[in-house]
């Protein structure tokens, strides 16, 4: 038998429901013809073979699914928290309205973690809406949590969404996966879209807060004034020493890290904001589909930008050890401390104004979501399905 | 009967459309043949269309295409709890207050309108196949009341009893829906925005108007429920049943309507009333004037005691979530036939529009004759075909196409299905009008001879006058068999 002799033909009988009410005159009816025949299914002459009604019934409707207006689910949801507002093959996205939340910082990395927690902070902070958008596999596990951060619930495609300024986000609003120590912590939520809803919220509020990833906290100095923040609750002389923009960072941190006392006074003032101030604040935007802020582009972009690096070198070079060769090699290399260099470049007035921002572009669901999406279908490798493989999936599951 | 078949192979895909007709005067022929101890082979003729073809790579192509998650240019409405994978809908929704809007007579008098009142809403629970929505049926929506968010799939829902809803929850909705395509923006339809159609179809019951067509689904909650049990533990029923009993109450209740209007169903408030005796106008009017007077408090009471009764009785399908959702599947399985079957899916294929199908509608007709069938009774108008073994139906259907596809322009065949030995073979050659010919003479001698045979029974004056007419119209078969 050739693969010319694969056929597969959908049938349905409709009966009119005005003259029978019986509703075993209703039925679909797969048969086909492949290759394997030693199948167990009824088989009307050589190689070809009918299904039972129930199978050809189900068989049918997934078949021709994906014509439908609205797509349908593999499973049942589950009984879902209210929110859900938009839900696909393997994806699902939920707001949750503006709470409190208790925080579990600790200021060390992951890895540097103890069992005890002596260091532990916790904060109870107030938190606006939030619209959550998460990727599950096929088995209904969670495998990518984001949640981005909105003034009121979502009631357009054209609302905008912002960055949390919590640790443990990358500056996309995805959260960096929490470890568990257990199967349990893992296995314990129902396998339906339900169970995935609760498992997100449980990553991102229930598995504790650590120093990893603390550029979404800077963001918030970065981008926003502090009387528009809610760094507005901070003692000024405090914001001054720690936050204070000038120009691209603080004195206090890099510009993709926060140090530990940043994270303290940052939830601190958060923790007097009021739940409707939170709802009415400003926030960080996101940076798109990057995992960071890009600074790299603007630094090339400023006019004259390398033309006093060379000077800076040297004049960094405190027992003069460097020659020529070696200054130039650290140029071509990008071997200096940026940071200081735009610091000495900003103090001795040697650039003639300030750079564009990379944070300057608010998004919107409707910017965000498109590409989430398809990212969803290349994580999962979706297979793109043809008339052989759909007989052999009717081979396997008969 | 009608079959719709895509049949799928490695080059091309083809749409066919197959019905069956079974010939009235057949029928009679039957009746009366049947009648005189004569058996006659049941007759369908069946007519099969082509309708269009497809490369099959071409079909994948899009298969796949549509299949993959795409962004949508909108969102789900608020408190969706529950999606079945057949596409059922729970949608919830919290207290709100209403201006009544309600006609003291059925939807199409002229009778005046009760004096507008305002009511909270308690919480509601829409169920609907956004299947059906999107194919524009809207007669499968049901709405229960609640007296809390949905906590669970085991909670006692209550079935709406607000007007213009059936005992089964489903609404009645206004005829202004039956032409939809002038009232809804189609574009949001066609791309499945459930929000807008759930939005819509829920302000279309609560302010389109309402009206005394069906009567309120309110006393079978009460009904055999002892009225110890009612005062003891519900006293928000019993205050609805009883208004009077609380002065305050009963005061606040005589400002809810104008003056005049009050004066005119106050008895109805009355201990003493009996309420299955009240029109059901002036029973709509009385309860709406009470459920005005209810404080958003009492509302949510006023369910919650109904779900304490409904959860008291002893009754084999409590109207659960769980039990509403698998009931609300299996008769869209069964009875719904335009939306959630495996039909609906074939019927799908028919609206691709894609540059590469190619229409031809090719046709021909086909005989069907069913033989050795005693057990059914030919005037019950069984469809034989429809009630063919799978594996019969799907290899006829093979051959059907295969002739379809190969005949000569004068070419026919028939199918022979020997009822009895669950086998069929096919006439080559046939030669319709001969054949015909053949059973409907065989027929008539065999009817004469009962008659003769028999002078005396009851049937044969009826058997002979109709043997008359037969030969009348024996022409007629002759004719009928050469369409």
């Amino acid at each position: 038998m050739s693969l010319q002799d694969y056929r597969l033909t959908l049938s349905s009988v409709i009966i009119e429901p005005n003259w029978t009410s019986s509703p075993e005159t209703l039925h679909g009816v797969v048969s086909y013809a492949s290759p394997y025949d030693d199948v167990p299914v009824e088989q009307f002459n050589n190689y070809q073979h009918v299904v039972d009604q129930d199978f050809a019934n189900d068989y049918i409707l997934k078949y021709f699914s994906s014509f439908s207006k609205v797509k349908s689910n593999s499973i049942d949801t589950g009984l879902l928290s209210p929110g859900l507002k938009a839900i696909g093959t393997n994806y699902i996205i939920f707001e949750k309205p503006p709470c409190f939340k208790n925080i579990f910082y600790v200021p060390s990395s992951k890895h540097e973690v103890t069992e005890g927690l002596e260091n532990q902070h916790i904060f109870r902070i107030p938190i606006p809406w939030q619209l959550y958008f998460v990727k599950f596999n096929k088995d209904m596990y969670t495998y990518e949590v984001r949640m981005f951060f909105m003034k009121t619930s979502l009631t357009s495609v054209d609302q905008e969404l912002f960055l949390p300024s919590l640790p443990n986000f990358y500056t996309n609003a995805m959260l960096c996966p929490p470890t568990m120590d257990k199967m349990d912590d893992v296995d314990r939520y129902s396998k339906n879209h339900a169970g995935v809803m609760q498992c997100a919220y449980d990553w991102v509020w229930n598995s504790g807060t650590n120093h990893d990833l603390t550029e979404a906290c800077l963001q918030v100095p970065f981008q926003l004034n502090q009387n528009d923040s809610i760094l507005k609750h901070l003692p000024q002389l405090i914001y001054d020493n720690y936050f204070k923009y000038d120009g691209i960072s603080s004195r206090h941190s890099s510009r993709y890290s926060a140090n530990f006392k940043q994270i303290v006074h940052l939830f601190t003032a958060w923790e007097k904001s009021s739940l409707f101030e939170v709802c009415n604040l400003s926030w960080p935007n996101i940076s798109g589909s990057k995992s960071n802020f890009s600074y790299h582009d603007i630094e090339s972009d400023i006019e004259g930008y390398y033309d006093h690096l060379y000077n800076f070198i040297s004049d960094q070079d405190e027992d003069q050890s460097l020659n020529e060769d070696d200054i130039n090699y650290m140029i071509e290399n990008g071997d200096y401390n940026s940071e200081d260099y735009y610091r000495y470049l900003r103090a001795n007035n040697l650039i003639p104004s300030l750079p564009p921002v990379p944070w300057e572009k608010t998004y919107l669901y409707s910017d965000i979501l498109p590409d989430l999406i398809k990212s969803v279908h290349s994580d999962l490798g979706y297979f793109n399905s043809n008339l052989a493989h759909d007989i052999n999936c009717i081979n396997l599951n008969t | 009967m009608e079959q719709l078949i895509f049949d799928i192979k490695q080059e091309e895909s083809t749409f066919y459309n197959f019905t069956t007709e079974i010939p009235r005067s057949w029928k009679d022929l039957q009746y009366y043949a049947k009648s005189a101890g004569v058996v006659v082979p049941f007759y369908h003729k069946l007519t099969i269309k082509k309708v269009f073809t497809i490369p099959t790579s071409n079909f994948y192509q899009l298969k796949n295409k549509l299949s993959l998650d795409s962004f949508k240019n909108h969102i789900l409405p608020m408190a969706v709890r529950y999606i079945t994978k057949d596409n059922v809908y729970v949608i919830e929704r919290p207290p709100f207050q209403l201006e009544v809007d309600y006609r003291l007579g059925g939807a199409h008098s002229y009778n005046s309108k009760m004096p507008p009142v305002k009511i909270w809403v308690p919480w509601t629970v829409m169920i609907f196949s956004a299947n059906s929505l999107m194919n524009g049926d809207f007669s499968n929506v049901k709405l229960y009341f609640n007296s809390g968010p949905l906590d669970s799939l085991d909670q006692q829902l209550v079935t709406c009893f607000y007007p213009n809803t059936h005992s089964d929850a489903k609404i009645c909705f206004s005829t202004s829906l039956n032409d939809f395509n002038n009232i809804l923006d189609l574009s949001q339809i066609e791309q499945g925005n459930i929000g807008y159609i759930y939005n819509y179809i829920f302000n279309n019951y609560m302010m389109g108007g309402w009206n005394s067509d069906l009567s309120q689904n309110l006393f079978d909650n009460f009904r055999s429920v002892d009225q110890d049990i009612i005062n003891k533990n519900c006293p928000t029923i019993s205050l609805f049943l009883n208004p009077t009993s609380d002065p305050v109450f009963y005061k606040k209740l005589s400002l809810v309507f104008p003056k005049k209007y009050f004066g005119r169903i106050k008895r109805y408030f009355l201990d003493k009333v009996n309420l299955r005796s009240i029109s059901r106008e002036k029973y709509y009017a009385r309860n709406f004037g009470i459920f005005a007077a209810f404080t958003l408090e009492q509302t949510i009471d006023f369910i919650k005691e109904i779900q304490y009764i409904i959860s008291s009785k002893n009754s084999y399908n409590k109207p659960t979530l769980d039990n509403i959702l698998k009931n609300f599947n299996s008769n869209l399985v069964y009875f719904d036939s335009s939306v959630s079957n495996p039909i609906s899916g074939i019927g799908l294929v028919t609206k691709i529009l894609h540059p590469s199908i190619e229409y031809d509608y090719l046709q021909c007709k086909v005989d069907l004759f069913v033989i050795n069938d005693t057990e059914h009774d030919p005037r019950e108008y069984y469809d034989k075909q429809a009630l063919l073994p799978l594996n019969i139906l799907s290899e006829m259907n093979y051959k059907l196409i295969d002739f379809l596809n190969t005949r000569q322009s004068d070419e026919h065949i028939a199918f022979i299905y020997d009822y009895s030995s669950n086998t069929f073979d096919v006439i080559l050659n046939y030669d319709s009008k001969e054949y015909i010919k053949d059973i409907v003479l065989s027929a008539h001698s065999g009817i004469s001879q009962y008659c003769e045979d028999n002078p005396s029974k009851p049937n044969t004056y009826a058997l002979k006058s109709w043997i008359m007419k037969l030969d009348e119209r024996i022409e007629q078969y002759q004719q009928l068999a050469a369409v």
